[in-house]
């Protein structure tokens, strides 16, 4: 008995870094047992689910002006609108609150998705409508060849946001995105071939489809400044326990078969990154001094050699470790940078050797490591940089040798003259008269 | 009249054509998905999720594994003194058979829970126990006190267990009451979509009424008062839920889906599509599988196809044909659709059932509905690219293609021209000419892969035709980018069965010079080119050399004084051996090494201090000097 409340207190420990508190909103709670698998592998890693309609009266983000979960699950496509305090400014606050929110649509999307989503870049097309690729739809789709078959090469190639590379395509049926081609944060991670589109299955092509080709997104990804994440998907069903066993195969001859779909692999690895369990990095302790120091001087001289170290660390199942990367820049920054270079990895730390520039001023060592599927990183350190004080700089220059020896010859002579203009006898003279 | 009687019998028809028929059935290969279910929550872990396994896996007829280990298990978990524990472990023993419960103990326990103010759980666990354990039980007692604990609670799941335990009790147990609050029960249902009935969007609440309705129904030898279309939405709920992952969600839609292909009063009939929903030339035949909810066989049946509508037009194009049945499976009933030359489109076809021999219990026996498409493959011909002058100054040069081949050579266009494609899609069916959902031409840079898509549209008689004006679409859609496109026409449809992205032609397009070539964006998320720091140049000197020779010609003047004064033959013999002359000449002497020192290393503060003395000494010593020798040539 012990010993359980022993384990129950380890795990509740070890749980403290893992999960967070999430508010799950479904159109209605049988999407709960629908969607069992990924909602069970969720609690699994630790994190604290809560189920509510998407209409309860009683929805709040904030309380007490904190908030009151870290993670948001918008399952509800079809929502008309939220229930209780919840609207979309209520949701762009959250994510500039650095809340993570994962929503999911379907071809019954509701307005106040659409408009969470535009408000983040991305571009919903409208209700009723669904990505439709006559070439690559599964054997077991439904007549309007709308149940796409989504190639893993149509992923983005970033491990920590679609996990480590698979043969086994995704399967989707839902509503298509395109991307704000003005947000540079929007990233496309799940793509159509470009062979789909989006418009109304039911309808003639009347005019340009709000989705065409490879610009069709599937999933669509935002990691806004603030490291908050949102992911956008156009399937529900993308997540249900009936994809995630499904066979896949497309519907063409000859096409090969998969016995299970990637669709389980794929969306608990985008889970792991909308909720920060990947691709979370953190600055640790910066340290700068002259090169064959130990200690920051109060100010560098210019032209002097100094060695630059941070230590960066990454968020892995749960435990803070040394990130491990080759590409990681510091900059040394007045205004603009004069210098970047390339630090090396040492034990853990990420040092980096140079010479000062011939300037002076208040400069910055900064380290902006901005990388796909990882949050930001951002360190400043301020030093200042001084010019050469008036005994630093060069003595004796050879050109002006003429000068110093004209100098001190001058002072020589001045010294023979004084005793010879003194203490000359006129012998010659003396005798002559 | 008779329009009047024609509308009544549309009227009729209408209602008939909306009876509720469940869409889907659990089949085989979800039997095998949820036997899977039970057989994964194997090692046990709880009793409740071993009674739900080994239930679960009876229900499906399924062998249940290593029995007597299970047995074990349930003898370890099972605790006598709690009547819930008991009602799980005597119901899993049940279903094992072999395997036995002490009955003494549990005895005690079960016959002092049945007291007054016992709550209507501890009662369902007592009932069931005992029965499953096959011991006694009081009806009348249990009645009494079920009767007072239904008093002060009336929530569904207790007027569920209610169902349950008057099931259970002897037959000639007064239990109307509780046989008629089936009826009040099932109006506390929630309907969704007219096509679900639920009690509070909870499968195991669901599930458990539906089995303790029919069961007591059963007992009671009366039809339950459900209505036969409530039935069914139970049956659909079941079914809409049947890719549940928990052994408990299992059993419950397994348990109510039994119940339902199993009983004495309603047994819905399943009519579902088994052949793919596309019908074509190589796959004529529709095949339907009539079945209970279970996918088990109902006996011989009539199955027709009452009428087939397509959605389009509502165009009907068969009515009231028989089916065959199939040969191996007697479930399967099969109907060759391509026999009413049905043309490419949706269809709804509705099917009604006749039993053979009548059976009053089936439900749902007319209104079935089954989508199908027939599908068609299409031919691209006619294929016209041209390329046309914008002032019309030279006639279009026509090249026409052949499917699937590729033009010979690249076609050149410039900003100049219009791009012109015209086609023809045709219906290899009838040799028609016909429209497609997805008709677009998509140009791709051979170089940067960048895709650019445009629609092709058609006009009355459907002809296809796509025109690009070269200059005017170069920045918005090419990004002015000049180079080698590939041309493909992409064509699908929902009821094309040959879909295709062909490369028509490869283009040569030539973009106006003076189009500047948008910026491209900087990549946020790559490491950046690295900055080495351009140090100062030092300023260019003269060479050594120069100051070298500089600096003896400036000594020289020093050398020459000297070498004038030795031949003049200068002499200090004058020199007064007096303090003041040696002080004075040393005093002067170290004041000139003290500039020296102050150019090599001296400070300025030093080099006063030093200079204060040493000026000192050398202006007394100097003033005592000079007087002396004024006086002496004064002499």
């Amino acid at each position: 008995m012990a010993s359980r409340v022993l384990i129950v207190l380890l795990a509740a420990l070890v749980g403290v870094h893992a999960g967070g508190r999430t508010l799950v909103l479904l159109d209605n709670l049988a999407i709960k047992e629908s969607h069992s698998v990924f909602f069970k592998s969720l609690a699994d890693r630790g994190f604290d689910l809560t189920f509510k309609t998407a209409d309860d009266s009683s929805l709040a983000l904030i309380k007490y002006g904190e908030f009151l979960f870290e993670h948001l699950i918008i399952f509800a496509p079809s929502v008309e609108e939220f229930g209780g305090n919840l609207d979309t400014s209520a949701l762009t606050e959250f994510i500039d609150g650095g809340g993570n929110i994962l929503v999911a649509a379907s071809s019954e999307i509701g307005e106040p998705i659409r408009e969470l989503a535009s408000e983040c870049g991305v571009e919903f097309d409208e209700e009723k409508t669904a990505v439709i690729d006559h070439l690559n739809y599964d054997l077991a789709d439904e007549g309007q060849h709308t149940l796409i078959v989504a190639d893993p090469e149509n992923l983005i190639d970033v491990k920590n946001i679609v996990g480590a590379k698979r043969d086994t395509p995704i399967l989707f049926r839902g509503v298509g995105m395109v991307a704000d081609t003005d947000n540079p944060l929007v990233l496309d991670v799940l793509t159509g071939s470009s062979t789909s589109y989006s418009f109304y299955p039911d309808e003639k092509v009347s005019e340009y489809p709000h989705a065409v080709g490879k610009n069709t997104l599937l999933v669509a990804a935002l990691q806004a400044r603030n490291n908050a994440r949102v992911v956008f998907t156009g399937s529900l069903e993308l997540f249900s326990d009936e994809f995630f066993t499904a066979a896949v195969q497309k519907a063409l001859a000859g096409a090969q078969k998969h016995d299970k779909s990637g669709n389980e692999a794929f969306a608990l690895a985008l889970s792991r990154w909308v909720f920060k369990e990947e691709g979370v990095l953190r600055g640790g302790v910066v340290s700068h001094h002259r090169k064959g120091e130990q200690e920051p001087p109060t100010a560098y001289t210019v032209m002097e050699e100094v060695v630059y170290s941070i230590v960066i660390e990454q968020l892995v199942e749960g435990k803070w470790v040394p990130f491990d990367a080759n590409d990681v820049q510091l900059e040394f920054v007045r205004i603009d940078p004069f210098v970047r270079t390339t630090m090396q990895r040492k034990g853990g730390k990420f040092v980096a050797e140079f010479k000062l520039p011939d300037v002076y001023g208040v400069f910055q060592y900064r380290v902006d490591y901005n990388r796909l599927g990882y949050t930001h990183l951002f360190s400043t350190t301020q030093v200042s940089v001084r010019p050469f004080t008036h005994t630093q700089y060069e003595r004796f220059i050879a050109a002006a040798y003429p000068y110093y020896a004209s100098a001190f010859s001058m002072m020589f002579g001045l010294f023979v003259f004084s005793l010879v203009f003194l203490h000359h006898r006129e012998d010659t003279k003396e005798k002559a008269e | 009249m008779t329009r009047g009687t024609t509308l009544l019998l549309l009227f009729a028809l209408t209602v008939v054509g909306q009876a509720l028929t469940p869409t889907t059935v659990l089949t085989t290969v979800d039997q095998a998905r949820l036997k899977a279910v039970f057989e994964n929550a194997r090692p046990f872990t709880d009793l409740a999720s071993a009674h739900y396994s080994i239930l679960g896996l009876k229900l499906l007829g399924a062998q249940i594994p290593n029995t007597q280990d299970n047995c074990n298990f349930v003898k370890s978990a099972v605790d006598y003194k709690s009547p819930e524990s008991l009602y799980y472990a005597s119901a899993a023993t049940k279903a094992l058979g072999n395997c036995q419960l002490s009955n003494s103990n549990a005895q005690n326990t079960l016959q002092a829970a049945i007291k007054d103010g016992v709550d209507v759980p501890t009662l369902f666990f007592v009932v069931s126990a005992l029965t499953n354990l096959g011991l006694p039980v009081n009806s009348n007692e249990v009645v009494n006190a079920l009767t007072e604990a239904l008093k002060t609670d009336d929530s569904i799941l207790s007027g569920s267990m209610a169902l349950h335990i008057a099931a259970q009790l002897s037959k000639e147990t007064d239990v109307k009451v509780i046989f008629e609050s089936i009826e009040d029960l099932v109006a506390q249902a929630d309907e969704v979509g007219e096509k679900y009935l639920q009690f509070e969007g909870d499968l195991g609440l669901t599930s458990f009424f539906v089995v303790g309705a029919y069961r007591l129904a059963g007992k009671q030898n009366k039809a339950p008062l459900i209505m036969e279309d409530q039935s069914v939405k139970f049956a659909n709920y079941l079914l809409s839920r049947k890719h549940v992952q928990s052994a408990k969600n299992a059993y419950d839609v397994v348990a109510g889906l039994s119940t339902l292909a199993n009983n004495k009063y309603h047994i819905p009939v399943c009519i579902t599509r088994e052949s793919s929903m596309t019908v074509s030339s190589a796959q004529p035949k529709v095949q339907v599988r009539v079945s209970n909810v279970l996918s088990g066989a109902l006996g011989k049946l009539t199955v027709k196809a009452d009428s087939a509508e397509r959605k389009e037009d509502g165009a009907v194009v068969l009515s009231n044909s028989a089916l065959t049945a199939a040969a191996k499976d007697n479930t399967l009933y099969e109907l060759d659709f391509l026999k009413t030359k049905a043309g490419r489109g949706f269809y709804t076809i509705e099917f009604s059932v006749a039993a053979d021999k009548p059976d009053s219990r089936l439900i749902g026996l007319s209104g079935a509905q089954v989508e199908v498409k027939v599908v068609t493959t299409v031919n691209v011909e006619e294929v016209e690219l041209s390329l046309e002058d914008k002032d019309q100054s030279t006639p279009p040069r026509v090249t026409k293609v052949q499917y699937p081949q590729k033009t010979a050579g690249n076609l050149a266009g410039d900003h100049h021209q219009n791009l012109v494609m015209r086609f023809l899609l045709k219906d290899t069916a009838d040799n028609s000419a016909m429209e497609a959902h997805q008709a677009f031409v998509r140009l791709t840079n051979k170089r940067t892969k960048q895709e650019v898509i445009f629609v092709a549209e058609a006009d009355d008689d459907h002809l296809y035709k796509f025109e690009l004006d070269i200059g005017a679409s170069a920045k918005e859609h090419f990004n002015s980018l000049s180079g080698l496109y590939a041309m493909d026409l992409v064509v699908g449809d929902a009821l094309i069965q040959n879909p295709f992205a062909w490369n028509v032609a490869d283009l040569q397009l030539k973009f106006p010079e003076d189009s500047a070539t948008a910026e491209e964006k900087p990549n946020l998320y790559q490491p950046r080119e690295e900055i080495q720091h351009m140090f100062r140049e030092p300023e260019k000197r003269p060479p050594a050399t120069v100051s070298t020779t500089f600096t003896a010609l400036v000594l020289l003047p020093v050398l020459i004084l000297l070498g004038l004064w030795i031949k003049l033959g200068v002499n200090i013999a004058n020199f007064p051996l007096s303090l003041s002359a040696i002080g004075f000449h040393i005093g002067l002497g170290s004041i000139l090494v003290l500039y020296y020192l102050f150019f090599v290393q001296l400070n300025m503060f030093d080099t006063l201090k030093y200079l204060a003395i040493l000026g000192t000494l050398t202006f007394l010593a100097g003033n005592r000097l000079l007087g002396s020798i004024a006086n002496k040539r004064k002499k």
